[in-house]
């Protein structure tokens, strides 16, 4: 003997939660895929980042500081030191806009800007033999509390 | 019993659902199977350009760091020019400065000659009684095949490979002849001499390339497109300290000679050498000032290393230009491509060379770029 509600087909609700469930799994891929390329763009924006902060901590360091040969301090105006807070701030000759292999934009950045580089020096002791480098590179455009990409540091000596 | 079967309003809601499922699975399909080839070819770009970039200023920042190898005036750094920006890695030179020359020391032999080589081809007679030589079974640490350089304080070096070593003569010997027959003094140090740059492969494409001071070409990145270096030196010539005290002691490079010690290749007067020149007893440099930059330093062209002044002096058979002495700074600019060329569109200003991906830009692939600097001897 036939069972009649055997043979009733789907019901529309039916369709509908099976509809439901494949979509809710088709937009869980799709959502790793999207945050596989976001991680894959934020591993290279950290690469850069990492590097266009090692270069400004190069250059800085490759910055002659030393004593005259009288010897007293020679100052070298880009290692003086910065005012607080230049790491949360821009503030004027102590960050620079980059572009997107990391190499500093020369003049306003028009849309050829991806990143921002901030870098602070300050003095340990009295700041006469030796001052303290940080150097931070942000995601261009780095609204207030954006955390830096990448931050690194090193001290300076003056050399004999 | 309910045997009707569906509405045709039932048909077709359920038959849009399933058209709408299927354009978004299809959808997503194509899109995840493009990220899928995209992403990894993106990836190893990034990779190969990091790789070179830190393979590059590695070898620069060990060289630039110079070595204690020295009696605490003289040193390696201040004797011998580490880092040599070249205009061509193994071709005709060019314009601007496309390769590098690093020399660096490494953990082996350390010594001192005892005597006075007998020529240019003869050994190098090492002082094993006293410090710096190292106390193991091999000379000073010196054993066959070993690269090292020979330097004095005059600006000779000659770089060598060792081709014998003699435990019970505390002698080395260089597998070819020298350029100079070194003093008494002069210092032996294993060392490290590559030339970095791009080598052509069959297919078009460049790799970043080691060359070692034997010859062995070791590659080392692919699908570099472009590396550009750019060399700052110290504007201002070295001053001489402490002269009133003695010879005195450059701030960077050859420091000058006893007042009046002899030129042994009797090139230059008297307390002078290639980069020291002598008004009365007073010592100074030989080298020009350039226009300082913003951060002291002045942007070195080729010309700038090829002038002179020549070390040890010109005509020597491998004389360098002192200036090399200035340098404190590289700048790096690596291009990589990505390797496949089914994710390179057009040539132009973001593919260097042009690929066969035409207009189709999700499947692109960028050249990427990166810069960095590098601070030489300190």
């Amino acid at each position: 003997m036939n069972n009649p509600h055997a043979e009733r087909g789907t019901t529309i609700v039916e369709a509908l939660v099976a509809a439901s469930l494949l979509i809710t799994m088709v937009g869980g891929v799709a959502y790793l895929i999207l945050q596989s390329h976001r991680f894959a763009v934020r591993a290279e924006q950290m690469t850069v980042a990492t590097i266009a902060a090692s270069a400004r901590l190069e250059r800085l360091r490759a910055v002659p500081w030393e004593y005259d040969l009288a010897g007293s301090e020679r100052e070298a105006p880009a290692l003086e030191m910065s005012p607080p807070g230049a790491l949360e701030r821009n503030v004027d000759g102590f960050h620079e806009s980059l572009d997107s292999a990391g190499g500093p934009l020369v003049g306003p950045p028009i849309g050829g800007a991806a990143y921002l580089r901030r870098w602070a020096i300050v003095p340990i002791d009295d700041g006469a033999s030796a001052r303290a480098i940080e150097v931070c590179v942000f995601a261009w455009p780095a609204s207030g509390m954006a955390p830096p990409l990448a931050c690194l540091a090193s001290v300076r000596t003056r050399q004999p | 019993m309910n045997a009707r079967g569906f509405t045709l309003v039932e048909l077709l809601i359920a038959s849009i659902l399933t058209l709408l499922v299927v354009a978004a699975s299809l959808a997503l399909a194509a899109s995840a199977r493009q990220s899928f080839a995209v992403e990894p070819a993106a990836l190893d770009t990034v990779r190969r350009l990091r790789e070179g970039t830190e393979a590059l200023a590695g070898a620069l920042t060990g060289a630039g760091g110079g070595h204690p190898a020295g009696d605490g005036v003289s040193s390696l750094a201040s004797s011998v020019p580490l880092v040599r920006p070249l205009t061509s890695l193994t071709g005709v030179p060019g314009v601007r400065f496309t390769a590098i020359w690093t020399l660096r020391a490494t953990d082996g032999g350390l010594g001192r000659l005892a005597s006075p080589q007998p020529g240019p081809a003869g050994s190098l007679t090492l002082d094993r009684a006293s410090s710096p030589c190292a106390l193991t079974t091999a000379v000073c640490g010196f054993d066959v095949g070993d690269t090292a350089v020979v330097f004095d304080e005059r600006g000779h070096f000659d770089v060598l490979q060792v081709a014998e070593v003699s435990d019970v003569l505390s002698r080395v010997t260089p597998a070819a002849p020298l350029s100079y027959a070194y003093g008494v003094g002069a210092w032996v140090l294993a060392v490290r001499v590559d030339r970095f740059g791009l080598v052509r492969q069959a297919d078009g494409s460049q790799t970043l390339t080691r060359i070692t001071w034997a010859g062995a070409r070791e590659p080392m990145v692919d699908g570099v497109v472009e590396l550009e270096i750019r060399a700052w030196g110290r504007a201002l010539p070295p001053e001489v300290r402490d002269a009133a005290l003695g010879p005195g002691l450059a701030q960077y490079g050859l420091h000058p000679p006893e007042p009046l010690q002899p030129d042994p290749d009797s090139v230059f007067a008297d307390g002078a050498h290639c980069m020291v020149a002598r008004t009365g007893t007073a010592p100074s440099s030989r080298l020009v000032p350039y226009e300082p930059g913003a951060e002291g330093l002045a942007l070195l062209e080729p010309v700038d290393l090829s002038d002179g002044p020549w070390c040890p002096y010109d005509g020597w058979s491998g004389a360098y230009d002192a200036d090399l002495f200035r340098l404190s700074r590289i700048d790096l600019r690596l291009r990589v491509e990505v390797q496949s060329a089914e994710f390179r569109g057009p040539a132009g200003r973001l593919f260097t060379r042009g690929g066969t991906a035409s207009r189709n830009a999700p499947r692109w692939v960028l050249d990427r770029t990166l810069e960095t600097s590098v601070a030489l001897g300190r």
